[in-house]
């Protein structure tokens, strides 16, 4: 029994650690079942939106004709009733059939707000891509403490800093390339939408600034909705590395989002909670130009007054997100590294 | 120069609503270069905290430590990659199959993929690489577990009960192994509970408790240190044997269908005493104590001074 003799002694780089990582996260089969299920859960909902968004056409373009003709006989009728000396423009404004249909006309009309579904997609496809990354973080470090596998592998990188940066650059990469697929599949599934069951002409739209930069508006969503998908990974890595288990990591989320961010948000609203909550500046760090929340409820001596609004941004969600991740990925660094490992 | 060399090594556990407990209490540990070095102590005697002191594992409050002349665990990141170690049970990823866990391994040191069959094929489980962890048998994750601590073709070898689970044929493979190492040069440091495997493979041993050194040596030095100096004696007439024995002022007594004489380090002289009262020994023999006499003698003895 003997072994080959190594040609080379074995090497501590951050790259070849990395490749590992990536390696070993992408032969995870629950990562693999949890990838299936975003873009199968993708391409399920778009195909249902696709067959119940307004599935008959040329409705609207007779609707609009008969509402054209209706509004033509009344102004008809209105200067009809107004002698010719008296200018019946002025009372009765222009004819309507010199006017051509407008987005006015087609705003019953889903099929002229069918593009307006992207921005849409890009949201829910991040949100729950996020939700995927924080069960993936939560279980790829949860995973390594109760297989204790991590300790292994200090036997082969002692440097626990730099194991656990690749380890969570190496979530990241991951979560991020499976965000980025899930928002293109969602995005091409509701460009098909948009393009068989609507129209892609800016001129119907409602939402200024989606009609003004369509392309650029959905592409920087996107990438929010990347950022945020790091930080909920990132944020469930953090909880599973200071608490190392996977099932203590989701509970944690459950409790925090189902009871803890509920209270806070209608027992503490009027003191300015919401502007801190975890699920606003999740949804203000996507939607373009950010959300508007209740900054405080002010009430007067005389029980006037109400809720004073704030516009939550892009900017300060991801502020806010970034503190928060801070708050849990420093203390676990730094309990990783001074931590005895078992 | 020594390979291992711990001094004055201090860790103390804080248990909740307990007293603190010292794992280590001013442990030294020197394992010279080559051979197999035996790491003996009862349960709890800090064995085992020691060796992750050493793998920085675990943070010593106290004391200095050296790996292969650098001082760990500061420098650890340039001495582990010449260091191959199993501590208790080995740490598998369960899902995994035995080749997977010891590619990804191999890939994030760029080892290069054939030393992961060669160290498979060594501990024979090449049959079994393909099978997930979770489905092996404890004896086949303790394989597996000396796989990975050969995969870096180490010259320091820390391993932590490396028979443990394994069956006898196992064991004597494994003791092969480790003895074949420590003769072409590799330093194994072997922490076990088998102390017959201790006395028959390693060349010196270093026995603890209550995180202390209680001796440490050549095995046949260790053993020769606890040797009462008795000799037992085979004669047809033992009660005239012992009397005659004790009025030439040997001290003898009656063990176990046999005349043990304490005191002497020559079988010549009873032989002599007998033979002038026309009683002839069969046999004469020095009472061997074994290592584990010696490991129970001494851990008895600390434990009873602690």
């Amino acid at each position: 029994m003997s072994l080959p003799t190594l040609d080379a002694r074995p090497t501590h780089k951050a790259l070849p650690l990395l490749r590992s990582e990536l390696s070993r996260i992408t032969h995870r089969r629950l990562f693999r079942v949890l990838a299936l299920l975003l873009l199968g859960g993708i391409a399920f909902v778009s195909t249902i939106v696709f067959f119940v968004h307004s599935p008959e056409t040329g409705w609207s373009d007779e609707r609009v004709l008969q509402e054209q003709a209706t509004a033509q006989a009344s102004w008809e009728a209105c200067v009809a009733s107004i002698p010719s000396d008296k200018e019946p423009e002025r009372r009765c404004g222009q004819a309507p059939a010199e006017q051509p249909p407008n987005r006015f006309n087609y705003g019953a009309d889903d099929r002229y707000h069918a593009y307006q579904i992207l921005p849409i997609v890009i949201l829910g496809v991040c949100i729950a891509a996020s939700a995927i990354a924080f069960i993936m973080g939560a279980s790829a470090g949860g995973a390594e403490w109760s297989s204790r596998s991590m300790t292994l592998q200090l036997l082969f990188e002692p440097r626990r800093l730099r194991l656990l940066i690749v380890k969570w650059v190496g979530l990241s990469i991951t979560t991020g390339l499976l965000a980025a697929g899930a928002i293109l599949l969602g995005l091409a599934f509701g460009a098909v939408t948009a393009s068989l069951r609507g129209t892609w002409d800016p001129s119907y739209s409602e939402f200024e600034i989606v009609h003004d930069e369509l392309g650029q508006t959905l592409l920087y969503m996107g990438l929010r909705g990347l950022v945020l998908v790091v930080i909920a990974c990132t944020i469930g890595y953090a909880i599973a590395m200071l608490v190392r288990n996977t099932g203590a990591s989701l509970g944690v989320a459950f409790v925090y989002f189902v009871f803890v961010e509920n209270v806070v948000r209608f027992a503490l609203l009027r003191y300015g909670a919401q502007p801190f909550l975890l699920a606003e500046n999740s949804v203000a760090l996507l939607v373009p130009g950010g959300i508007p929340v209740i900054e405080r409820i002010e009430v007067g001596q005389d029980l006037s007054g109400g809720e004073v609004t704030m516009q939550l941004t892009n900017l300060r969600a991801f502020l806010t997100l970034l503190g928060y991740t801070a708050l849990l990925a420093v203390p676990a660094g730094w309990s990783f590294s001074r931590r005895d490992v078992g | 120069m020594p390979i291992i060399e711990a001094r004055r090594v201090r860790k103390t556990y804080r248990r909740r609503g307990k007293a603190p407990k010292a794992a280590l209490d001013g442990l030294d540990l020197v394992v010279e270069e080559g051979g197999v070095h035996g790491f003996l102590g009862p349960n709890g005697s800090g064995k085992t905290t020691m060796l992750r002191c050493l793998l920085g594992l675990a943070r010593p409050d106290d004391g200095e430590m050296h790996m292969l002349g650098r001082p760990v665990p500061d420098e650890l990141p340039s001495v582990i990659g010449d260091t191959g170690a199993l501590l208790e049970s080995p740490a598998f990823f369960p899902p995994f199959t035995g080749r997977l866990n010891l590619q990804l391994l191999a890939q994030s040191s760029q080892i290069p993929p054939a030393q992961v069959e060669a160290v498979l094929d060594l501990v024979q489980l090449s049959d079994a690489a393909d099978e997930r962890v979770k489905g092996y048998s404890l004896g086949m994750r303790q394989r597996l577990g000396i796989a990975a601590a050969l995969l870096k073709q180490p010259s320091v070898l820390i391993l932590d009960e490396p028979s443990n689970g394994l069956d006898p044929a196992g064991m004597r493979e494994v003791r092969h192994l480790l003895r074949a190492l420590g003769d072409s040069g590799v330093t194994v440091l072997l922490s076990s509970h088998l102390l017959g495997e201790v006395q028959q493979i390693c060349d010196t041993v270093t026995i603890v408790n209550h995180g202390r050194v209680v001796t440490t040596g050549a095995v046949a030095d260790v053993l020769r240190s606890r040797s009462s100096g008795a000799i037992a004696v085979g004669v047809s007439d033992v009660q005239r044997s012992l009397s005659v024995l004790g009025e030439a002022g040997f001290t003898a007594a009656l063990q176990e269908g046999r005349i043990i004489v304490d005191g002497v380090a020559d079988g010549a002289v009873i032989a002599e005493a007998l033979a002038a009262h026309q009683l002839y020994p069969s046999w004469l023999m020095p009472v061997q104590v074994d290592l584990e006499q010696a490991f129970l003698e001494l851990t008895d003895d600390e434990g009873s001074t602690s």
